[in-house]
C-alpha cells in the first residue's frame, strides 16, 4: 500500500477526534434531538442580522456553524471553478470557511467573508467568492475568525517531528483554545491532531543569552566573544579585498571560532536570534546595549520591568515576550521606579517596540502548559485571557490579538507562514462564536493548515457549555459597553 | 555349480526372502486414528456435531460425521468432549528473561537465549497451546523470534521454525522511531555500497575482458590459440565478493530487497500517535509497505488513544496481535471492545494471553468468550486464536485447522471452548498424546 | 491623627489634596461631609437588580445615602463631586476566603489538631502591598481566615481594605471559625496523608461539642436556670456567638463525602451557620442538601474548572452548583493561591465555563456579604456603608480595570495617581 494513500486516509476529517462516543446505540444526553439550522448565503432567504427596525426583542442569537459534508448543494447552481484548476482538481483539496467576520491581523476585517484555502494554503480572501465544487464547506456565519494563535513556548503539547505525540489530549485542549502553532524548545511545531503531515515549522531562531548580574565572568566572555567576532569580521571584509587582488591568497583561520564565538557569529550575522531572560531594568539595559553595540536581534523574555525605560528596548530593536500579570512587587524603599506594571505592554507599545503576549501560569502549572488542575485562566488555554489582560493594561483590542498572533509569529521568525490571514499563508485559523477577547467566545474550529484539527461539537470536551448559544444577561439589557466612552 | 551344494544357498536365499516377506508381513499397516467427538470445531468450516476426525501417520486425512473407518483403526472416543484445533500462541515470553537491552540486533534469534531445559511446556499444553511462537525482550530490534511445538516427552520442545518474523518495537515516540529510521537507513546505505562496489567490480571485469581481447588481438591469432588448446588452465570465473555488511543489517536488508527468504516484521506499537510515527518512519521504503510487514502487535491500553487507528489498520487490512481485553476510551467510563471494532474494520485478528504467564494462558479462552459475549463474531474469535496467528507464523500449511493435509494438533475440552467452565482435558499433537490422555 | 505612624498615605493623600482641593479625609476614619459621586452605571445588586445609568451616588459619614439618575438626586452644595460619567459603580468586592490580609509569616500556627482560640485579629496587617492589590482589584472586604493544614485554625476576621488602625479596619472580629474538614489536614502528624478521617472528624467534633456546652452551660446561667456562673474559658469563649449564629463557621470542604459531613455535622447536628468554602471536585452533587437547609452558602474557588473522568469534560464549577439548583453562590480566590485583585477574575473564569455573568457578579458582591452577615456591604443601597469600586466597564471582563476604590467614603485608591492592576 503506498504511502501517498495512508496519508490521504489521514487527511479524511472523519479521523479526527474520538471524545464522543459513537458507538451505535449511545445518545450523549440528547444531541440526536437537536436540528441544528444550516445556512448557506444562497439558500436562505433571511439572515440572522435581519431583525426588525424598532423591536423590542434583543437580537437573535447567532447561530452556530455547521459542517456540510462534501457533496454540491442540489439547489444552488454551482458557480463555475476558476480557471486554473481545470486540469489538476483531482489533486487539489478545497475548503471555503464561508460567512464569518474574518479579522486578518494584516489588513483589516472582512464581514461577512470567504476564505478560501487550497492544499492547506489561503488561497483567497475575499466577500462571495465562487466556491470549486468538490470543495469542503464550513458554514461559520456569526462566528468570527482568527489566525491561529501562536505560542511562543510550551510546555507538553509538541515535540517536534519525532517526538510529538500527535493524539496528545494536552494537545487537543491547546487547540480548544485557539493555538496552532507553538515552539517547544528548539523546535517550532503546529498542533496538528492526528496527523504528522505538516507537523513541523522549523527550528527555533533563538540562542540562549545570560548575561545576567550574577556572572560578572560570564558575562565578559561574551562581551569579548562579540568583541573578537567584530574584529574578524573587519579582518574578512579586509581580506575579501585583499583576495581580489591576490586569489592565491590563503583564507583566514576560522577554527576558533566555535561554541561562544560561534554563537555570537551567527548573532551577527543574523542567522540566529538572542534570547534571554530578564526582569530587572539593570539586566534589560545591558543586554539591550549588547545587542546596540554589536548589531543583533534580540528576544527578552519578561522584560517585567521594561516599561519604565522602553527607549532602551527600542532603540536596540529588541521584541519582548510580554506577560501582563507577570508580577513583581515594587520595593518602595528605592526611590527609582521599579516592579512590573499591568500597562507594560502598552506602554512599550507606545515606544515602538514590537512583542508577543504569553500567558502567566500557576501555582500547580506553568503558562506554557495546559493545565486541568482547577486553577483556571492562567495557561495556553486561555492566551486569549491574557491579552486580554494587556488590553486591562491600555493596549487596544487589535494590538492585544496582534500580539498573539503575527507579533508571535515573528518574534519566532516564522511570519511568513502564519500569524496572519493573507494569501499564501498556511490555512491556520481559530473559528469563535464571539469576539476572541470576550470572555464568553469559545472556540468552535481550530483549523491547522487547511484541516479542521478540533471541532468543538466533536471534541465533546467543551460542547455542553452555552449550548444553545449566549446566555441573556437576565437584569442588564443594555449591551454591555467594552470601552471606556462607549455611549450607555 | 553342483545343485546339491546350491541348495543350501537357495534355502538360506528362501529363508531370507520370507524373513523379508515375513518383516513387511510384521510392520503394521499404517497407524490410524479416529477420534469420535461430541463436536468438531474444523474452524475452516463448519462444526459437526458429533464429529469424526482420521488421523494416519500424525496428519489428518478426513473430517466429517459418520465417517466409514476399518475396524483396525485405533479409536479415541470423545463423546462427551469438543475437539478443535490446538491453539497457537504468536508472542510468548514465558521464561525468556527480562532485558533492557535497546538497539538494533537483528542478527540475534531468540534460540540463543533459551535452551531446551529452560523452557517449561506444561504451562501451554495445559492451556491448549500447541505452538509457541517465543519472542526476544527489549526495544528496538531485539532479535528474530521462534517458533516451537511445546513436548513433555523427548526434550521440552520441538523446533518448527526458527526466525519466524523480526519484531521491531515502536512504543515511544522520539526513541523508537529515530532507531527504525536510523536501522532502515543503514541498511538500504549498505545495499547502495554494496551495488556501487559490485557496479566497480564489473566495470573492472569488463575492462579487464577488453584488455585482454585486445592483447589477444595485438599477439596474433594462432599464437593464443595453440596457447590456449596446451591444457592452459581455464581459470574460473571470478565472482563478485560483496563488501562486509554488519551482521544485524543483514536481515534488513534482505528485507529490503524483498528476498524470498526475508523475515516478516512485526511493529509493536502502544497507541494511533505510534502508529503514525511508524508509517513516517517507513514511508520511503517501498518494501516495507507490502502486505507481508503489515503486523502490528498492539498493546492494551485505557489511557492512550487507540480507537482512531481502528480506521487505518481496517483499511490497511493489517494482521493485528491484541490481548483479549475490554478497555476504556481515555478519560472516560466509555468501554471499547477494540480487537472486535479492529476486525469488523477489515484487519484480521490475532489474539494472544495478556501476558506470558501460566495464569493468563489459563484464563486465555475465558478472556476471549468475553469479547465474543461483547460483539466479536464467533468465527472471528475462534480464526485468531488458531487459523491466523498460525499463518503469521508461517505455518498455516500444517496448523490452525482441522482440515485434510493439516497436522493432528488438536485439543480435547469438556465443552463449549467460550463456556464459563469449560477446560481443557486433553492435547494432542501429531497424533499423539501430548498431554492428558495416555501421555507419560 | 499619629502622621508618623503612616507618612507614605498621608503624603498621598496630601497630593491628592492638592490635585482636588478637596478636604483632606483622616486615615482610617469615615469621611467627613457629603461626597457626590457622578457615575455612568450603578449596578445596585439590590432585591430587584436595579441598574441606573447616568447616575449620581450621595456619600456621608461613610454610608450612602442617596442614588438616583444625575438630573433627580440633588447634590447638596459645598459637596466634593467626583466627576467619572463614564465608569460604572460596582459595590465593594468581597472575599470570602483570604490569607493575605495578615503577616503571611503568621497564617497559621500549626500548635493543635484544633486551635479553637486562635484568632487572626492578632496578625492582622491593615496596610501592606496585599492590601493595596486587594483595593487596586475592587476588593473592599476580605475575610481573613488562617490556613488549612489542621481543623481548626482559629477564628477569622472581617476586615475592610481600607488601612488605618486595626480596630478601624476590623468589621467583624469574630469573622468565622475556619473549620478544615478534610484535604488537607491529613498532614498535620506526620506530613503526607498519614491522618484519617475517623481521627480528624472525631477530634473536630467533641472541640465544637465541647464549645457548645460551654456556651450551653453559660446561657443557662444567663437565663437564670442555673445557680452559679460557670468558669470563663477564654478558649471556647468565642464560641458564643458562634452557637448564637452571629457569626458563620467559615468551612474548606471539598469532594462529595467530606462535603456531606460537613453539612451534617456543623449545620444539622450542631446547628452552626455554615459557609462551604472551595467546594470543587465532585462536591457539587451534595446541592439537593445544601438546599434543605436556606441559611447554608457555597463560596467555590479556587478551582473554577474541573475535569471529570467519567464522560472526558471540562466543566466549570459555578456552572454545575448552579445547575444543582443552588442559588445564593460565590466565588473565592483562596489568595494568594490566586492573587487577591483577581476576585473577578476568577468570576470570569466561572463564566467561561458556562455561569452567567450578572450571577457571577453578585457571586462576589452581595453574595459573600450576605453569607458573611456582613450587612452593610454587598450591595448599593441608601444606608449601606459607602464602600464600593469604579470601574472602566463591566468588571468580570479582564480588559476593564478598577479607576477608583472607596471603602466607608474614603477613596483608598486611585489608578490615576498610581495603577497597579
Amino acid at each position: 500500500m503506498s504511502a501517498t494513500i495512508l496519508l490521504r486516509l489521514l487527511l479524511v476529517p472523519c479521523l479526527l477526534i474520538t471524545g464522543a462516543p459513537s458507538l451505535p446505540g449511545q445518545d450523549p444526553g440528547g444531541r440526536e434531538g437537536d436540528e441544528r439550522a444550516v445556512s448557506s448565503p444562497a439558500e436562505d432567504g433571511e439572515s440572522p442580522g435581519d431583525a426588525e427596525v424598532g423591536s423590542d426583542d434583543p437580537p437573535p442569537r447567532p447561530r452556530r456553524g455547521r459542517r456540510r459534508r462534501p457533496e454540491p448543494p442540489a439547489a444552488t447552481p454551482t458557480p463555475p471553478p476558476p480557471e486554473e484548476e481545470s486540469s489538476s482538481e483531482e489533486e487539489e483539496d478545497w475548503l471555503a470557511v464561508i460567512g464569518g467576520t474574518i479579522h486578518t491581523v494584516s489588513g483589516g476585517v472582512v464581514e461577512r467573508g470567504t476564505i478560501l484555502v487550497r492544499n492547506g494554503r489561503i488561497h483567497e480572501v475575499g466577500v462571495e467568492l465562487p466556491v470549486p465544487s468538490g470543495a469542503r464547506r464550513l458554514d461559520v456565519e456569526g462566528h468570527h475568525v482568527y489566525p491561529g494563535l501562536v505560542a511562543v513556548n510550551s510546555v507538553g503539547i509538541v515535540g517536534g517531528e519525532f517526538d510529538t505525540d500527535p493524539y496528545s489530549f494536552t494537545m487537543l485542549l491547546a487547540l480548544a483554545g485557539g493555538v496552532t502553532t507553538a515552539r517547544s524548545g528548539g523546535s517550532i511545531s503546529k498542533l496538528t491532531y492526528g496527523t504528522l503531515d505538516g507537523l513541523e515549522v522549523g527550528s527555533s531562531p533563538f540562542v540562549t543569552l545570560n548575561y545576567s548580574t550574577g556572572d560578572p565572568a560570564g558575562r565578559r566572555k561574551l562581551r569579548e566573544a562579540f568583541e573578537r567576532i567584530r574584529e574578524f569580521r573587519r579582518e574578512s571584509a579586509r581580506h575579501a579585498e585583499a583576495k581580489e587582488e591576490d586569489p592565491k591568497l590563503p583564507d583566514l583561520d576560522r577554527k576558533w571560532i566555535k561554541g561562544l564565538y560561534a554563537t555570537a557569529e551567527q548573532l551577527m550575522d543574523g542567522k540566529r536570534v538572542g534570547y534571554a531572560r530578564v526582569r530587572e531594568l539593570a539586566e534589560i539595559r545591558a543586554i539591550c546595549g549588547l545587542a546596540e553595540k554589536y548589531g543583533f536581534d534580540l528576544v527578552l523574555d519578561g522584560a517585567e520591568e521594561g516599561w519604565i525605560e522602553p527607549g532602551v528596548i527600542a532603540r536596540a530593536g529588541a521584541r519582548v515576550i510580554v506577560t501582563p500579570r507577570a508580577r513583581r512587587d515594587r520595593d518602595d524603599r528605592r526611590l527609582a521606579p521599579n516592579g512590573s506594571s499591568i500597562q507594560n505592554a502598552a506602554i512599550l507599545h507606545r515606544h515602538g517596540v514590537r512583542f508577543a503576549i504569553f500567558p502567566v501560569g500557576s501555582l500547580f502549572a506553568p503558562g506554557g502548559g495546559v493545565s486541568l488542575s482547577g486553577l483556571a485562566g492562567r495557561d495556553l488555554l486561555h492566551l486569549a485571557m491574557e491579552a486580554a489582560f494587556a488590553v486591562r493594561g491600555g493596549l487596544s483590542d487589535e494590538e492585544a490579538i496582534r500580539a498573539i498572533t503575527l507579533g508571535a509569529a515573528e518574534l519566532l521568525r516564522i511570519d511568513e507562514r502564519v500569524g496572519s490571514i493573507e494569501v499564501g499563508k498556511d490555512a491556520d485559523l481559530v473559528i469563535t462564536d464571539g469576539p476572541l477577547l470576550h470572555y464568553l467566545s469559545l472556540p468552535q474550529y481550530t483549523i491547522v493548515n487547511g484541516r479542521v484539527a478540533y471541532d468543538q461539537d466533536e471534541a465533546g470536551v467543551l460542547d455542553h457549555v452555552r449550548r444553545d448559544g449566549r446566555p441573556e444577561p437576565e437584569v442588564i439589557r443594555e449591551p454591555w459597553p467594552r470601552r471606556l466612552g462607549d455611549p450607555f | 555349480m553342483s545343485s546339491r551344494r546350491s541348495l543350501p544357498l537357495l534355502l538360506l536365499l528362501l529363508l531370507l526372502a520370507s524373513a523379508a516377506g515375513a518383516e513387511a508381513r510384521t510392520v503394521p499397516p499404517p497407524r490410524m486414528l479416529v477420534i469420535e467427538a461430541a463436536t468438531v470445531i474444523t474452524v475452516s468450516g463448519e462444526e459437526h456435531s458429533p464429529g469424526m476426525i482420521v488421523i494416519e501417520d500424525g496428519e489428518i486425512t478426513l473430517v466429517g460425521q459418520n465417517l466409514d473407518v476399518p475396524r483396525s483403526a485405533r479409536r479415541i472416543r470423545a463423546r462427551q468432549e469438543v475437539v478443535m484445533p490446538g491453539l497457537v500462541i504468536p508472542d510468548s515470553s514465558l521464561g525468556i528473561a527480562f532485558t533492557l537491552r535497546q538497539g538494533n540486533f537483528s542478527s540475534l534469534s531468540i534460540l540463543d537465549e533459551i535452551h531446551a531445559d529452560e523452557f517449561d511446556p506444561e504451562p501451554y499444553l495445559v492451556a491448549g497451546f500447541t505452538a509457541v511462537g517465543l519472542i526476544p525482550n527489549g526495544a528496538g530490534f531485539p532479535g528474530s523470534a521462534a517458533v516451537v511445538r511445546p513436548n513433555l516427552r523427548d526434550g521440552a520442545f520441538e523446533l518448527l521454525r526458527d526466525r519466524a518474523y523480526l519484531p521491531v518495537s515502536m512504543r515511544s515516540n522520539g526513541r523508537d522511531n529515530r532507531a527504525i529510521t536510523a536501522a532502515f537507513s543503514a541498511a538500504r546505505k549498505a545495499i547502495e555500497k554494496e551495488d556501487a562496489a559490485r557496479e566497480k567490480w564489473e566495470k573492472e571485469q569488463e575492462e579487464k575482458r577488453k584488455k585482454a581481447e585486445e592483447e589477444a588481438k595485438k599477439s596474433g591469432g594462432e599464437k593464443s590459440e595453440g596457447a590456449k588448446k596446451e591444457g592452459e588452465e581455464k581459470k574460473p570465473d571470478p565472482v563478485f565478493e560483496p563488501p562486509p555488511i554488519d551482521p544485524n543489517l543483514v536481515p534488513l536488508v534482505s528485507i529490503l530487497r524483498e528476498e524470498a527468504g526475508a523475515l516478516p516484521l512485526l511493529f509493536r506499537i502502544g497507541d494511533a500517535g505510534n502508529l503514525l510515527h511508524l508509517q513516517r518512519a517507513l514511508e520511503e521504503h517501498e518494501a516495507l509497505g507490502k502486505e507481508r510487514h503489515r503486523n502490528l502487535h498492539l498493546s492494551p491500553s485505557s489511557r492512550s488513544e487507540q480507537r482512531p487507528m481502528v480506521a487505518p489498520v481496517g483499511e490497511m487490512e493489517a494482521l493485528v496481535i491484541a490481548t483479549p481485553e475490554i478497555t476504556t476510551l481515555p478519560s472516560t467510563f466509555t468501554r471499547i471492545n477494540l480487537p472486535a471494532e479492529l476486525a469488523r474494520a477489515g484487519a484480521r485478528l490475532v489474539l494472544t494471553p495478556s501476558s506470558s504467564t501460566r495464569a493468563e494462558f489459563l484464563r486465555f479462552r475465558s478472556r476471549v468468550a468475553e469479547l465474543v459475549r461483547s460483539g466479536l463474531p464467533r468465527a472471528t474469535a475462534l480464526e485468531a486464536m488458531t487459523l491466523h496467528p498460525a499463518r503469521f507464523l508461517g505455518l498455516d500449511e500444517r496448523l490452525g485447522t482441522i482440515e485434510k493435509g493439516k497436522s493432528a494438533d488438536l485439543i480435547f475440552l469438556d465443552g463449549d471452548p467460550f463456556a464459563a467452565a469449560t477446560r481443557v482435558t486433553r492435547t494432542m499433537i501429531a497424533g499423539e498424546w501430548a498431554w492428558g490422555g495416555d501421555a507419560p | 491623627m499619629s502622621t508618623a505612624r503612616h507618612p507614605r498615605l498621608v503624603i498621598h493623600a496630601l497630593l491628592v489634596a492638592l490635585l482636588l482641593g478637596a478636604p483632606l479625609p483622616l486615615a482610617g476614619q469615615p469621611a467627613e461631609g457629603v461626597q457626590a459621586f457622578r457615575v455612568g452605571k450603578v449596578i445596585t445588586m439590590d432585591a430587584g437588580d436595579t441598574v441606573v445609568n447616568r447616575a449620581v451616588v450621595l456619600v456621608e459619614g461613610g454610608r450612602i445615602t442617596a442614588i438616583g439618575r444625575s438630573g433627580e438626586v440633588e447634590i447638596p452644595a459645598g459637596a466634593a463631586v467626583h466627576e467619572h460619567p463614564d465608569l460604572w459603580l460596582v459595590p465593594g468586592m468581597v472575599d470570602a476566603h483570604n490569607h493575605t490580609g495578615g503577616s503571611s509569616s503568621d497564617l497559621h500556627d500549626y500548635v493543635f489538631l484544633t486551635n479553637p482560640g486562635y484568632r487572626t485579629l492578632e496578625s492582622v496587617v491593615t496596610e501592606s502591598k496585599d492590601i493595596v492589590r486587594a483595593q487596586s482589584g475592587g476588593i473592599t472586604s476580605v475575610l481573613l481566615i488562617p490556613g488549612s493544614g489542621n481543623n481548626m485554625s482559629g477564628f477569622g476576621t472581617l476586615l475592610r481594605t481600607g488601612g488605618g488602625l486595626v480596630e478601624e479596619a476590623v468589621v467583624k472580629p469574630y469573622g468565622s471559625i475556619k473549620v478544615a474538614q478534610a484535604g488537607n489536614p491529613e498532614g498535620y502528624f506526620f506530613g503526607g496523608r498519614r491522618t484519617g478521617r475517623s481521627f480528624m472528624n472525631y477530634n473536630t467534633r467533641q472541640t465544637l461539642v465541647k464549645a457548645k456546652e460551654y456556651h450551653d452551660r453559660w446561657t443557662a446561667f444567663e437565663t437564670g436556670s442555673a445557680g452559679e456562673a460557670p468558669a470563663i474559658d477564654p478558649i471556647f469563649e468565642g464560641f458564643r456567638g458562634l452557637f448564637r449564629r452571629e457569626f458563620v463557621a467559615s468551612v474548606h470542604t471539598q469532594g462529595y463525602q467530606v462535603m456531606m459531613t460537613t453539612v451534617d455535622m456543623l449545620a444539622r447536628k450542631l446547628g452552626i451557620r455554615t459557609v462551604l468554602d472551595h467546594c470543587t471536585f465532585d462536591g457539587y452533587k451534595i446541592a439537593p442538601l445544601v438546599l434543605k437547609d436556606p441559611t447554608i452558602r457555597v463560596i467555590n474557588g479556587p478551582r473554577q474548572l474541573q475535569f471529570d473522568r467519567s464522560v472526558r469534560k471540562i466543566y466549570g464549577n459555578a456552572a454545575r452548583w448552579w445547575a444543582g439548583g443552588v442559588r445564593q453562590l460565590g466565588i473565592n480566590t483562596d489568595a494568594p493561591v490566586i492573587p487577591q485583585e483577581e476576585l473577578p477574575y476568577q468570576a470570569t473564569m466561572a463564566c467561561y465555563f458556562g455561569w452567567t455573568p450578572y450571577e457571577a457578579l453578585k457571586g462576589i458582591t452581595a453574595v459573600p456579604a450576605e453569607s458573611l452577615m456582613l450587612e452593610e456591604q454587598g450591595t448599593i443601597e441608601v444606608g449601606k456603608e459607602a464602600s464600593f469600586g469604579l470601574w472602566t466597564g463591566d468588571p468580570i471582563d479582564p480588559r476593564h480595570h478598577c479607576r477608583v476604590t472607596v471603602v466607608e467614603g474614603r477613596v483608598v485608591y486611585e489608578a490615576e495617581v498610581d495603577r497597579v492592576f
